[in-house]
This record gives C-alpha cells, sequence and structure tokens, in this order.
C-alpha cells in the first residue's frame, strides 16, 4: 500500500528524500502509529497529524487501531517554538 | 457622518481610515485607543504585531522583553534598526513606536517572565500576545492566561512552518493540543535551525489581526481552531481544537494549579 506524507518543521528531514513530501510503501495492514514509528516521530511531535486533512484523535490506543489506506495523505506538523 | 468622541484633528486624520469604516468607528477607534495589550517577546513575531497594533492606536502597549539588540535579529526584527545593536529591545522598540504613533503608550518590561512575576505584569492589560521564542515561556504564559482568563493570542514559527490561534479559558488552550513542553532538545530552536525571516511577518501580522477583532468584538476570533501555515506550499488549513476536559490546566480537574518554570525540565530556561 501507498500512502502520501507530508512533515513539516524539523520534521522535514525525516522523509528519506529530506524534504518533507514523498510517498511511502507500507504493509496492507499498517496503522498510523506503524507509520509514525517508520518515520521515528516521537508522540510528543506527532500530537497534529491530520488523516486526509482531518485531526487525528491524540490517543495512542486510537492511533493504534487507525488502519491507513492506500492514497491517505498524512500530514504531521510538530509544535513550533520560535518567535 | 463620522462622530469624533473628542478626537484631535490630528487623530481624526491619523485614524481615518478607519472612522470611515462603519465596523470600526468612532466609538471602535475609541476602544482601540483605551485597550491593553501586553506583548511576549519584541522580535519576530513581537515586531509586527508591535507595529501594526501601534499604527492602529491600540492606545497602551505593554512589552516584555530582557534582550538587547544583536545583528543577527534584524534579518526579521522590523522593530529594531543596525543603530540599535547593544540597546536593550524595549528601548529600541519603545523609541520606534514613539515615531509612528505619539498616542501609543508603551510600557516596558525589562525583565525574564517567570512564575514570580508573570502574574503581577498581566494583570494590567486585556489581552496577552505570545510572541516568545521557547517552550518554557509559551507554557508559562499560557497557565498565565487560563488562570486569569485573559486570551492569549499565540504565534509560533519555525524554517518555513507557523502556527497561530486564539487561546481563551473556555475553548481549548496551548496545553489543550500540547499538553507537556517536549524534552530538551527534541525541537531546535531557531537560533539552531534558522528560520525564513519574512515568516514571523506574516504569522505576527494574524496575531495583530485577531487582537484587534478581539477589541472591537469583530468578526469570528482565532478560536477553538489552530491556523497552520506553510510558506513553502503557501498553504494555510486550520484544525479545529476545543476544550479538552482533560487538560491539566483548563479541564474539568486541572492537575496544574500553579504556575511552573519549566526550565529545568526544557534544559533552556524561560527567555524572551
Amino acid at each position: 500500500m501507498k500512502v502520501d506524507v507530508k512533515l513539516f518543521a524539523n520534521l522535514r528531514a525525516r522523509m528519506p528524500n529530506g524534504v518533507g513530501r514523498g510517498t511511502l510503501e507500507l504493509e496492507d495492514d499498517a496503522t498510523l502509529v506503524d507509520l509514525l514509528q517508520k518515520l521515528d516521530i516521537p508522540e510528543e511531535l506527532s500530537q497534529m497529524t491530520l488523516i486526509n486533512g482531518q485531526h487525528c484523535p491524540p490517543e495512542r490506543e486510537w492511533r493504534e487501531k487507525k488502519k491507513l489506506q492506500e492514497g491517505d495523505v498524512v500530514s504531521v506538523f510538530p509544535p513550533l517554538a520560535g518567535g | 457622518m463620522v462622530e469624533t468622541l473628542a478626537f484631535t484633528k490630528e487623530q481624526v486624520q491619523r485614524y481615518s481610515r478607519h472612522l470611515i469604516m462603519p465596523q470600526v468607528g468612532s466609538k471602535g477607534q475609541r476602544k482601540l485607543l483605551e485597550a491593553k495589550v501586553l506583548l511576549i517577546g519584541a522580535g519576530g513575531l513581537g515586531s509586527p504585531t508591535a507595529l501594526y497594533l501601534c499604527a492602529a492606536g491600540v492606545g497602551t502597549l505593554g512589552i516584555v522583553d530582557f534582550d538587547v539588540v544583536e545583528l543577527t535579529n534584524l534579518q526579521r526584527q522590523i522593530l529594531h534598526h543596525s543603530y540599535d545593536i547593544g540597546r536593550l529591545k524595549v528601548d529600541s522598540a519603545a523609541d520606534t513606536l514613539n515615531d509612528i504613533n505619539p498616542d501609543v503608550k508603551v510600557v516596558k518590561h525589562n525583565v525574564r517572565l517567570s512564575s514570580q512575576n508573570i502574574m503581577e505584569i498581566i494583570e494590567d492589560y486585556d489581552i496577552v500576545v505570545d510572541g516568545s521564542d521557547n517552550f518554557p515561556t509559551r507554557y508559562l504564559v499560557n497557565d498565565a492566561c487560563v488562570m486569569v482568563k485573559k486570551p492569549n493570542v499565540h504565534g509560533s514559527i519555525f524554517l518555513f512552518e507557523g502556527q497561530a490561534s486564539v487561546f481563551t479559558h473556555d475553548k481549548g488552550c496551548y496545553r489543550c493540543l500540547y499538553p507537556d513542553p517536549p524534552p530538551p532538545g527534541m525541537v531546535p530552536s531557531c537560533a539552531e535551525a534558522g528560520v525564513l525571516g519574512v515568516l514571523p511577518g506574516i504569522v505576527g501580522s494574524i496575531q495583530a489581526v485577531e487582537t484587534i477583532k478581539l477589541i472591537l468584538g469583530l468578526g469570528e476570533p482565532l478560536t477553538g481552531r489552530l491556523l497552520l501555515f506553510d510558506a513553502l506550499d503557501m498553504d494555510f488549513r486550520q484544525v479545529k481544537i476545543r476544550r479538552d476536559p482533560g487538560c491539566p490546566v483548563c479541564g474539568d480537574n486541572p492537575t496544574v494549579t500553579e504556575l511552573i518554570d519549566y526550565e529545568a525540565f526544557c534544559g533552556i530556561p524561560a527567555v524572551v
């Protein structure tokens, strides 16, 4: 299964191409947590995760059960401190 | 016919583009002149916010910052000039703002914000605008604003991205999104990783718009929503947020009931 991934701010570098955008190949039954683990994104930086533009609940139980679908767009926007 | 409500001739001209707007008018301009807004930080975000609020005639602008102007600031901190290098930011900011609009009273708070002084500082203001540059200060400002029920106009930036929201005690706060600060070192600072110089101009201007809307009671405030901005794609998106009943500070059974200085936790002190 292929999903599109968009990572922002300091997470951009975690995509293999370094620009924070791309398509990843995952197992067909992959969950949101599987994807976040594959990208090495800790929970502290992934509270603001969107699937197809919809904000995902931050609870780990929900994310562990959330099966991704072919073509999903997963965006992760970490907290920003700068001013 | 524009009522003047005892504006001076100069004020009638200075604010004429507000006075002719039915949504602002003389009553709205009077509200702006009577408003008291506290800016946390006179840096990248605080610069455009302060400049626009000052130009708009927000009558009292408090500025909290204990830093001095450095050459590395000038790529984005448009309150300050090359000749200000080495001066206190509050002094540099006050001079710039006084030059733009002498109607505005600038109150300088040349202090390091902490749990010990934040309450006495924010009590004099109606609205707090968070343009700080670190997590310890953001949590301190958030918690204090929730505790005294003052709106917190939030903005934050990094590299090409920005966030903005208006947090209120009853519609969700920063901790509803991010319950605790990330561990030390997990999120680099702008000093460590960089920030596009124009970026704070956009996000800080959004904070200024939201502040003026709150003062005037106009439109829909950015409460219950988090605005996410990506300059590279020039994409603005909004995420709905709501007060989390389990939030440690604004929830039904808060566990954070006293202000916390997170410097030990985050590795850097709360510096603005």
